[in-house]
C-alpha cells in the first residue's frame, strides 16, 4: 500500500541491516506508489465472468430445454465441467497434505466454475431421469464430497466454503432459511440439523488439525461449526413456545466454553463469537426470568460496562500472550 | 489532530507494514519485533474484532444508560414538560460526548480502540440530532430549511471529526452530508456535477500527499469515493430522465407543477458521460496508480453497462449472460497473459502479483462473495421425497428450478 512513511523507513531500516537491498525493492516502489498489485482486480473481473457464464447457462437450460433435449444438455454441461476441472487439475499444484495453494490467481476461479458447473449437471441429471428416485436429495451430499475432495486436491479455500455450504444444504441448512425461521413458525428439525452439522463441522475442524491434514482449513471449518452449533441453540434459546430455559443454559454453557477455549487458544474470531453469544444467552435469561419491564436500561447500561471491562482485560491477556510468544 | 497522535499514527504505519511483509514471508517475526522497537508507538490498539465489539458495546451501553439517565434527571426536575429541554439536554450530552472522545484520544491515548471511536459517532448524532431539534422546536423551520441545514450541520461536525481525530467514516459523513446540502440550492444538479468534478482528483492527490496525517489520507480517500459516485449518480441517464433533482427539491417545496422532461441531447450527454467518467477514472487510476479510481472506475463501467442492458433488454437474456462471461473471463485471462510475459509481471507499475497485502481478508472477501452467489439452496427436510410439481436443488453451489 502506498505510504510515504514507509517509504522514509525503508532506507533507514536497510541502513540498520533489517531489511536486505533485495527484499526492500518491491516494498519501497510500493510505498513510493511506484508499484500496484491489481491480482485483487483480476480476479474480481474472473469472478464476475464466471457469475454471468453460470447465470447463462442456467438460462439457456431452462429457456431451451424442450428444443435442445436433455441428453444433449447433461453432455454439453458436463463437458464444460469435465474441461474446466481437467485444466484447474493440470494447472494444481502438486499435492500435499501441507499448504499447496496455487500461485496462478485463475485457477480457484476456474476449479470453481468447473464445480459449479458439474453441480448443475449432476442437479439436471437427477431432475430429468431421477436416478436417485425418492432419495434425489442425495446429490447435495455427493457433490459436497466432490466439492471437498477437489478443494483438498488444489488446495482451495473458496470450494472448501462451497463443500461446507453443499454439506449444510444437503442437512437443509441456508441462510436465507435461517433468517425466516427466526421471523416465523419454529422448525424443530431444521434448528436440530444446524445442531449437528455444527457439531459435525467442528469434528472435521478438529480431525484436520490433530491428525495434520490441510491444517490451515481448520479456522474456517471450525468457526462455520461454532457459528451453526451457536446458531441452532440459540434459536432454539428464543423460541419461548419451547421448552426454551434449558435450551438457553445449553447455549450459555457452549458459548461460554468456546469462548474460554477460544481465548487458551488465541482466536480471536472464535473469542468473538463466543463472548457475544454467551451476552445474547445472559440477557435472554435475566428478561425472563427477571419480568421487570424497567430492567431492561439497568442490564443493558451495566452489562455493557461489564463487557467492555471484560474484553479489556481479555485482549491485554492475548496482548501479552503474542508478546511472550514473540519473545 | 494533535501532534503526537499524527507522530503515533506514523510510527504505527512502518509496524503494520512490518506485520504484512512478515505475513508475506518476507521478513522474519524477529525482524519485526526489531522494527517495532524501532517505531514505537504510544498508542493504545487492539484487534479488529476487539475493535468491533469495544465500538459496539460502548454505543448500546451509552444508549441504554442515556435512556435511564435522562428518565431519571428529568424525573428528579419533576417530569418532562416540554420537549425544547430534552432536545437542549440532547444537544449538550452529544458536545459532553465530543469531550469524551477528546480526553480518550488524548489522555487515554486510545487510538483504533473501538471506545473512542463509538464515542465520536455518538458525539455527532447527538450534536445533530439535538441541535436540529431544538432548532426546530425554537424557529419552526420549512421542510426545505431542515434538510438543508441538517445535512451541513452533518457535513461540518463530520468534517471536524475527520480533522481533529480521523475517525473512519468521517471521509464519508462530511462528503455525503454536503452532496445532500447541495440537492436543496436552486440548480442542485449542475452544483453536485461542478463540485463532484471540480473536488475529485483534489481529494485523490490528497489521499496521497506526505503532508497529511495517515488517518487524514484515509478520509480524503473515503471523500474521494463519495464525490466519484456523486458524480456518476449525477450523470446517470435514468437519474436525468426522472428529473431526480428536481423531485428532491419538489420534497419540500409546495409550489406544484410537474418537470419537462430532458431534450434528447441531455439525454445523449447523459449516456456519453456514463461512460466517459468511468473509462477516465479507470485511465487516471492507472497512471496515478491510485486503487479507489480503478476500482470504482470498474465498479461504475459495469454499472453503465447494466444500464444499458436495463434498457436495451437484449434477446435471449441467456445469451447476452453468456458473450457478458465469455467477454470478462476472456478479459481477464488476456490480462493473465499479458503480465505473465513481462518481466516481473509487470506493466506501467501495475503487477499480477500478490505483494505484501493483507491476503487473509482478501481472502475472506472472496470466500464470502463466493458464497453470498454460489451457495446451493437448502433441501427442505420436513417433506422427503420428491414432489411433483418440480423442486429446487443443486450442489457445489449450482442451483436452478426445472
Amino acid at each position: 500500500m502506498r505510504s510515504p512513511e514507509v517509504a522514509d523507513a525503508i532506507p533507514a531500516l536497510i541502513q540498520n541491516g533489517l531489511l536486505s537491498p533485495p527484499v526492500a525493492v518491491a516494498p519501497l516502489r510500493v510505498a513510493r506508489g511506484e508499484l500496484l498489485s491489481v491480482r485483487g482486480e483480476l480476479r474480481a473481473v474472473l469472478y464476475i465472468g464466471v457469475l454471468l457464464l453460470v447465470a447463462g447457462v442456467s438460462l439457456l437450460v431452462k429457456e431451451n430445454l424442450d428444443r435442445i433435449g436433455p441428453v444433449t444438455i447433461a453432455v454439453a454441461i458436463g463437458l464444460a465441467a469435465v474441461g474446466c476441472l481437467a485444466w484447474a487439475l493440470h494447472r494444481a499444484p502438486a499435492f500435499r497434505w501441507g499448504m499447496a495453494e496455487s500461485t496462478d490467481w485463475t485457477f480457484d476461479f476456474l476449479l470453481l466454475l468447473g464445480i459449479l458447473l458439474l453441480g448443475a449437471d449432476l442437479a439436471f441429471v437427477e431432475a430429468k431421469f431421477t436416478p436417485l428416485g425418492a432419495n434425489w436429495s442425495y446429490h447435495l451430499l455427493v457433490m459436497s464430497l466432490v466439492t471437498g475432495a477437489f478443494a483438498v486436491r488444489g488446495d482451495s479455500r473458496l470450494c472448501w466454503s462451497l463443500a461446507l455450504s453443499s454439506f449444510a444444504a444437503w442437512r437443509g441448512i441456508a441462510a436465507t432459511r435461517l433468517g425466516s425461521e427466526l421471523l416465523g413458525p419454529s422448525q424443530t428439525p431444521l434448528r436440530i440439523n444446524l445442531i449437528l452439522c455444527g457439531l459435525v463441522f467442528v469434528a472435521l475442524g478438529l480431525a484436520l488439525r490433530r491428525f495434520d491434514r490441510k491444517a490451515h482449513l481448520e479456522p474456517l471449518t471450525t468457526f462455520c461449526g461454532a457459528l451453526a452449533t451457536l446458531g441452532g441453540l440459540g434459536l432454539f434459546a428464543l423460541d419461548e413456545s419451547g421448552a426454551w430455559i434449558p435450551w438457553a443454559v445449553i447455549f450459555l454453557v457452549a458459548s461460554v466454553v468456546l469462548a474460554f477455549l477460544a481465548l487458551r487458544s488465541r482466536r480471536f474470531g472464535l473469542f468473538a463469537l463466543g463472548a457475544v453469544a454467551a451476552y445474547f444467552a445472559t440477557t435472554q435469561l435475566v428478561f425472563k426470568v427477571v419480568r421487570e419491564p424497567f430492567l431492561g436500561c439497568f442490564w443493558f447500561s451495566g452489562s455493557s460496562v461489564g463487557m467492555i471491562v471484560l474484553l479489556f482485560l481479555v485482549q491485554r491477556r492475548f496482548r501479552a500472550a503474542a508478546q511472550e510468544g514473540h519473545e | 489532530m494533535r501532534p503526537e497522535i499524527v507522530a503515533a499514527d506514523r510510527q504505527f504505519e512502518v509496524r503494520r507494514a512490518a506485520t504484512q511483509w512478515r505475513k508475506a514471508g518476507e521478513i522474519v517475526a524477529a525482524t519485526e519485533q526489531a522494527i517495532a522497537a524501532l517505531y514505537p508507538d504510544d498508542r493504545v490498539r487492539t484487534t479488529r474484532v476487539f475493535r468491533v465489539l469495544f465500538f459496539f458495546f460502548t454505543w448500546f451501553g451509552w444508549s441504554s444508560a442515556y435512556g435511564l439517565g435522562s428518565a431519571v434527571f428529568f424525573a428528579a426536575l419533576g417530569g418532562l414538560e416540554d420537549s425544547d429541554s430534552f432536545a437542549a439536554f440532547h444537544l449538550l450530552s452529544g458536545l459532553a460526548m465530543l469531550v469524551v472522545a477528546e480526553y480518550l484520544h488524548t489522555h487515554r491515548r486510545l487510538r483504533r480502540f473501538g471506545v473512542e471511536e463509538a464515542a465520536v459517532w455518538i458525539g455527532i448524532g447527538y450534536v445533530v440530532g439535538g441541535g436540529l431539534w431544538l432548532f426546530h422546536r425554537v424557529a419552526d423551520p420549512t421542510l426545505t430549511w431542515m434538510i438543508g441545514l441538517g445535512a451541513w450541520a452533518i457535513a461540518a461536525t463530520g468534517a471536524l471529526a475527520a480533522w481533529r481525530w480521523g475517525t473512519p467514516a468521517t471521509g464519508l459523513l462530511a462528503a455525503g452530508g454536503l452532496f445532500v446540502a447541495l440537492t436543496q440550492v436552486p440548480v442542485a444538479h449542475l452544483a453536485w456535477l461542478v463540485v463532484a468534478l471540480l473536488t475529485a482528483w483534489p481529494l485523490a492527490h490528497l489521499s496521497m500527499a506526505s503532508h497529511i496525517s495517515p488517518q487524514g489520507r484515509r478520509r480524503f480517500r473515503e471523500a474521494f469515493v463519495v464525490v466519484t459516485l456523486a458524480a456518476y449518480f449525477a450523470c446517470h441517464v435514468e437519474v436525468v430522465e426522472a428529473r431526480l433533482f428536481w423531485r428532491f427539491r419538489a420534497v419540500a417545496w409546495t409550489g406544484g407543477g410537474s418537470p419537462s422532461p430532458p431534450s434528447e441531447a441531455v439525454v445523449f450527454a447523459s449516456l456519453l458521460a456514463m461512460v466517459a467518467l468511468p473509462l477516465a477514472w479507470i485511465g487516471l487510476g492507472i497512471a496515478r496508480r491510485y486503487r479507489p479510481a480503478i476500482d470504482l472506475g470498474g465498479i461504475l463501467l459495469l454499472t453503465t453497462v447494466g444500464t444499458f442492458a436495463f434498457r436495451a433488454r437484449p434477446q435471449p437474456e441467456w445469451l447476452f449472460l453468456l458473450a457478458g462471461g465469455i467477454a470478462l473471463s476472456g478479459t481477464a485471462f488476456a490480462l493473465r497473459r499479458q503480465f505473465a510475459r513481462r518481466s516481473g509481471a509487470e506493466w506501467r507499475g501495475l503487477t499480477a502479483l500478490a505483494l505484501a497485502e493483507d491476503q487473509g481478508s482478501a481472502g475472506a472477501v472472496a470466500t464470502l462473495a463466493a458464497l453470498a452467489a454460489f451457495a446451493p439452496a437448502a433441501r427442505t427436510i420436513e417433506k422427503p421425497g420428491f414432489d411433483g410439481s418440480g423442486g429446487e436443488f443443486g450442489g457445489g453451489g449450482a442451483s436452478a428450478k426445472f
